[in-house]
């Protein structure tokens, strides 16, 4: 398919869960960032075509590297999908406030995060 | 008037005409830049209530998705924790048998039946006895808990007399207390302590306490106490013995933990005995707790509720339905309702209401019974199959009247979920009709 996305989540089990499940739907060009400030660099260095961040990261907040990678690439930059493992109706509307495409939950499946991803490139 | 005075007169109103039209016109775009950032907040507002809503449709959405995650886990869980209690049940069965064998082996070479031993012999054949003993005890325990854990224990409840109960288990210790040179002390009410239980369980449950306050005391004294509550029976067991550490307290019911028992007389325990006690107790709905102090000693105290034959019979009809709408299976309950009392004395009647009891109980363990009826509570049967049952137990509870020649009336009805009522408000309710209670 030929299409980038950007993992960004401290934990290395569940990056690892996400990536296998991306790879297991054809999306084999993945790179993967533990904190806010790695994956804002390699949103911009790399300029994938589509974000995945957790809420909760070291340092910083899922947010927060919306926001940074919304003002560094204007209105043309990647698709961005903000995920969490603790649902909250304030994170959520938060999260289409700085430029999120879409906010789901993470599972074991990861199903909610493959059908936002399909729906978004 | 002339015309020129009219003209001038216009002359001197147009200034005045203008004003008004230059204050009209300003009060218009006012009002059109009040209207626009009106219009403004209202985007502004919807864009707001928009962003509101999507987030709101998202978090939606992501807690079904992990409701169903959750229950997914759930059932995995639960599955394991079966699997868990299958593998215990499997093995203890597995290790008891072997273990008969080598314990028969022992005795009879203890005994000399296989020839003479020396004195050496014997000495470490008898430690072999006791720890085989030991293991046994160890195994019954395991196979004890891995049944409560399963829910595969069901209660034999019936009317008893906790009263009885505790002094059979006080006598049995007698031999002990001598040998220990302890007291054993009873405080017994003067009448019966009558709740429904199942008398094993609650005798197991005594045990335990008596032997563990054994034990962990030196000298001083157990006392054994069953008080009658309206409402409940409450019982204790308390030692002077060396007591438990207040850290120590609340995790004396979890599974294999002993305490400070290293040099105490007797034998070894398993670690098992009180959550055992624990889970027979609230199978039962009541509770027990322990109060220490330590190098004072201990008391454990249980309560359990009395019941009367109504709410337990509601009880065992509400478990029932339970597992039956899991299932969409069926229910029946036989009544035997029991008229023509007056006149019969009562030993003739309690013999009478054994008798249909015994017969009951071959059918279900959920059985209740009060002087005017009997009540069988058939979980996953169907009204055809309970109809049977009822009539053969008519036949036998008739024929057994009239060879005694006892001249009471008792008949059958026969309830069935769903056909006679959903609810075990409705199934209660009929009841009630048909005993007219």
């Amino acid at each position: 398919m030929g299409k980038k996305i950007l993992i960004i989540d401290d934990n290395e089990d569940d990056l690892l869960i996400i990536r296998k499940y991306l790879e297991r739907a054809q999306y084999n060009e993945i790179i993967v960032a533990v904190d806010a400030a790695e994956g804002v660099k390699k949103a911009i260095e790399e300029k994938p075509d589509l974000v995945i961040s957790d809420t909760l990261l070291p340092g910083s907040d899922g947010f927060e590297v919306c926001r940074q990678i919304r003002k560094a690439f204007g209105q043309a930059g990647p698709k961005i999908i903000i995920m969490t493992g603790s649902i909250d109706a304030v994170d959520a509307v938060k999260a289409r406030k700085v430029g999120a495409d879409d906010y789901c939950a993470k599972t074991s499946d990861c199903v909610p995060i493959i059908e936002a991803v399909k729906r978004l490139i | 008037m002339s015309k020129l005075q009219e003209k001038d007169k216009a002359k001197d109103q147009l200034p005045e005409e203008i004003s008004a039209l230059q204050k009209r016109t300003q009060e218009l775009q006012d009002l059109e830049s009040r209207y626009k950032s009106l219009e403004e907040e209202l985007q502004k507002t919807k864009n707001e209530l928009e962003t509101q809503g999507w987030g709101l449709e998202k978090t939606n959405q992501a807690i079904k998705v992990l409701y169903k995650e959750l229950e997914k886990k759930n059932k995995e869980l639960q599955k394991l924790d079966q699997l868990k209690s299958d593998f215990v049940s499997a093995v203890s069965h597995e290790l008891r048998t072997p273990l008969t064998t080598i314990r028969e082996a022992i005795s009879q070479i203890l005994d000399g039946i296989l020839g003479k031993i020396t004195a050496e012999q014997r000495e470490f054949l008898s430690i072999c006895l006791e720890d085989v003993d030991r293991l046994k005890r160890i195994i019954d325990n395991l196979l004890d808990i891995a049944k409560l854990e399963a829910g595969k224990i069901r209660l034999k409840r019936e009317e008893a007399d906790v009263v009885i109960l505790a002094t059979a288990v006080s006598a049995a210790f007698y031999p002990k207390a001598k040998s220990r040179n302890l007291e054993i002390r009873e405080d017994f009410p003067a009448g019966k302590a009558v709740a429904y239980v199942d008398k094993d369980a609650i005798i197991q449950v005594f045990t335990n306490l008596v032997g563990n306050a054994f034990k962990f005391t030196q000298s001083g004294y157990v006392d054994i106490s069953v008080r009658d509550e309206p409402a409940y029976v409450e019982c204790s067991v308390s030692d002077t013995g060396k007591g438990i550490s207040e850290e120590d307290l609340p995790k004396v019911f979890a599974k294999f933990q002993q305490f400070g028992q290293a040099g105490g007389p007797g034998e070894k325990g398993t670690g098992l005995g009180l959550s055992i006690s624990k889970g027979l107790i609230e199978l039962h709905g009541g509770k027990i707790w322990a109060e220490s102090k330590i190098k004072a000693g201990t008391k454990f105290i249980f309560r359990l509720p009395k019941y009367t034959a109504k709410e337990l019979f509601k009880e065992y009809v509400t478990k029932g339905l339970k597992e039956t709408t899991a299932g969409k299976g069926s229910l029946s309950v036989l009544v035997f309702s029991i008229k023509g009392v007056e006149g019969v004395d009562s030993e003739k009647m309690n013999a009478v209401l054994q008798n249909v009891d015994n017969l009951a109980r071959r059918q279900a363990d959920a059985v209740v019974k009060d002087a005017q009826v009997i009540l069988v509570v058939l979980p996953r049967t169907q009204k055809e199959e309970a109809l049977k049952v009822a009539e053969r137990m008519q036949g036998k509870i008739n024929e057994y009247l009239s060879k005694e020649k006892i001249r009471i009336e008792i008949s059958s009805w026969v309830l069935s979920y769903p056909e006679d009522g959903e609810t075990e408000k409705q199934i209660c309710a009929k009841v009630d009709q048909i005993t007219g209670g």
